[in-house]
């Protein structure tokens, strides 16, 4: 009888305890997970509200940057609400989702305003368009508006763009244009992040450079080449800027080049540290 | 013996209920924190602020967030990892779910924002922890310790793993010598440029090496991106020149102006 009165309270507390985790939370449910809230499809009359609203003269019409004005501040705090509106008018005639009538004026200003509006969600759109922009003052907005964010994933995104090796998807024109949305954004741990790179990419030698080959694999008995085959490499015929896609983007974004030791990894360390703490990205 | 069980029973009802009450304050806890990652400033701002207010409490539920079963967001996880870096010196937990995050996560960005947090804390029992993924089974979470090794970029564990590259070890069995059948080479030594055959012993020769490859040699090949062999040299080179101690140049004319002594690797 005791036994069977002492399950009874145990499963009480148990029931209670159980109650009292979910209490606060409230995510004892049963059934299907439900699906978060797609977003508000854009519409064609919103993109048109929003581009004529970027391109009204501002009231007070004196030499005020326009993204100085109460009408951007306002503009920044609708992207708030909602901004895949502007990440859309960001999108360059051509690409896929584009809206026509967004020219370059519209979508220097439409980045301007994602970059007021500090919206996180504003990231990746910026990157794309500080890189892949045909205009360089819509390139130039999204590179600034990206500083604005102050989200250190929008600096190792660009950098990421700046010294990828895949060569056939992001060909040298794309990366340089990467290095200037980073020497827009201005920061000087772009540098320290691509030196780190450059350090991997120089040492012991690059396996596709004939002129620079691997130094130092072992060949012989006991070693995982022991027929000591010759390691040929391959002559590509690509560029400087695709076999060394971390060094050609240092350059880039530092504007500093060497004429002796280049490809060493202790040339670049050694300027770096004499260089470095008073390093400033050319305007 | 109905007493023994009726409390036995009893005391395991308690501390479900107590954990139940921890499990509702962290439940309550982190639906306060899913703002770190919001993308607004000011709500991150915020959740930050309240991170800060409930200092030993928040640890757990923070930790908790990373768990891969939440369905927390990338950036929610970024913002979580931020703010475990400002708890530092971190508990054992912390630290390894710090390496954990690091390697295991399915966001690229989140694993590079732990990889941050242990370059930046120094946290070595991290490091470790990552060593460790280095040298699992699985190829993927070799892969990707690789990957966060190369983005925590700590020379010491770098350093480390060269010397662990174990030297291959060679066994020669020489059989008897051969009867001298045959000259091995001539040489124009005699009258009117005859040449005069040189005969030398012959001796078959059988071996085998051991310690040709090693779990240090597969992670450094991951992590460089390049094959410099199984011998510890050529990677302890290649690190000389990654952490700018020589030059390629230095080390060519080193190369180039070793003795006899040096290229038979004589003592």
């Amino acid at each position: 009888m005791q036994a069977v009165r002492a399950m009874v309270f145990a499963a009480f507390l148990l029931c209670a305890a159980l109650v009292y985790a979910a209490e606060d939370e409230g995510d004892m449910r049963i059934g299907l997970k439900p699906q978060p809230a797609s977003p508000r499809e854009v519409t064609t009359e919103d993109l048109q509200a929003a581009v004529k609203q970027l391109t009204a003269a501002p009231a007070n019409n004196d030499a005020t940057p326009w993204d100085r004005t109460p009408e951007a501040a306002a503009l920044a705090a609708q992207a708030q609400e909602n901004p895949e509106l502007f990440a859309r008018l960001l999108i360059p005639p051509g690409y896929p989702k584009a809206f026509p009538k967004a020219d370059k004026h519209v979508r220097a200003r439409a980045a301007a305003v994602l970059g007021l509006s500090r919206d996180l969600r504003a990231l990746q759109p910026l990157v794309d368009s500080s890189v892949y922009d045909p205009e360089d003052s819509a390139r130039l907005a999204a590179a600034k508006a990206l500083r604005l964010l102050d989200e250190p994933v929008a600096l190792r995104k660009l950098v990421d763009l700046a010294s990828a090796r895949d060569y056939q998807k992001f060909p040298w024109p794309v990366r340089k244009s990467a290095c200037v949305a980073l020497r827009r954004y201005g920061d000087v741990a772009a540098i320290e992040r691509l030196l780190r790179e450059l350090s991997y990419e120089l040492a012991g030698g690059n396996p596709v450079d004939p002129k620079n080959h691997l130094r130092g694999a072992s060949v012989g008995i006991g070693t995982d080449n022991p027929m000591g085959i010759p390691t040929s490499t391959p002559d590509l015929q690509l560029s400087e800027q695709d076999l060394y896609p971390v060094l050609a983007a240092v350059k880039e974004l530092t504007g500093v080049s060497f004429t002796k030791g280049e490809k060493d990894f202790k040339t670049w360390q050694q300027w770096w540290s004499k260089e470095g703490p008073k390093f400033r990205f050319a305007e | 013996m109905s007493h023994t069980r009726y409390i036995a029973v009893l005391l395991l009802m308690a501390c479900a209920l107590v954990c139940g009450a921890y499990a509702a304050d962290a439940g309550a806890l982190m639906a306060e924190f899913k703002d770190l990652g919001a993308p607004q400033p000011e709500k991150r701002k915020l959740a930050q602020e309240k991170v800060r207010q409930t200092r030993l409490d928040a640890l757990p539920a923070l930790l908790g967030m990373l768990h891969p079963k939440q369905d927390t967001d990338e950036f929610t996880r970024i913002g979580v990892l931020r703010m475990i870096a400002e708890f530092a010196p971190l508990t054992d937990q912390a630290a390894q779910t710090l390496a954990w995050a690091a390697v295991m996560e399915k966001h690229l960005e989140v694993r590079r924002e732990a990889c941050a947090a242990i370059r930046q804390l120094q946290e070595d029992r991290a490091l470790r922890e990552v060593l460790r993924y280095g040298l699992a089974q699985d190829a993927a979470v070799r892969r990707s310790a690789a990957q966060a090794l190369r983005e925590i970029d700590d020379a010491r564990a770098l350093a480390g793993l060269v010397r662990a590259i174990p030297m291959p070890s060679v066994n020669a069995n020489v059989g008897m010598p051969n009867s001298y059948s045959e000259p091995n080479m001539t040489l124009p030594l005699g009258p009117s440029g005859a040449r005069m055959p040189i005969f030398l012993p012959q001796q078959s020769i059988s071996g085998v090496a051991t310690d040709i490859g090693s779990p240090a040699v597969d992670l450094l090949k991951e992590i460089a991106g390049k094959d410099f062999g199984n011998l510890p040299f050529g990677w302890m080179n290649w690190y000389r020149e990654k952490a700018a101690q020589i030059g390629a140049a230095e080390r060519e004319a080193y190369r180039e102006h070793r003795s006899a002594r040096e290229l038979m690797n004589a003592p």
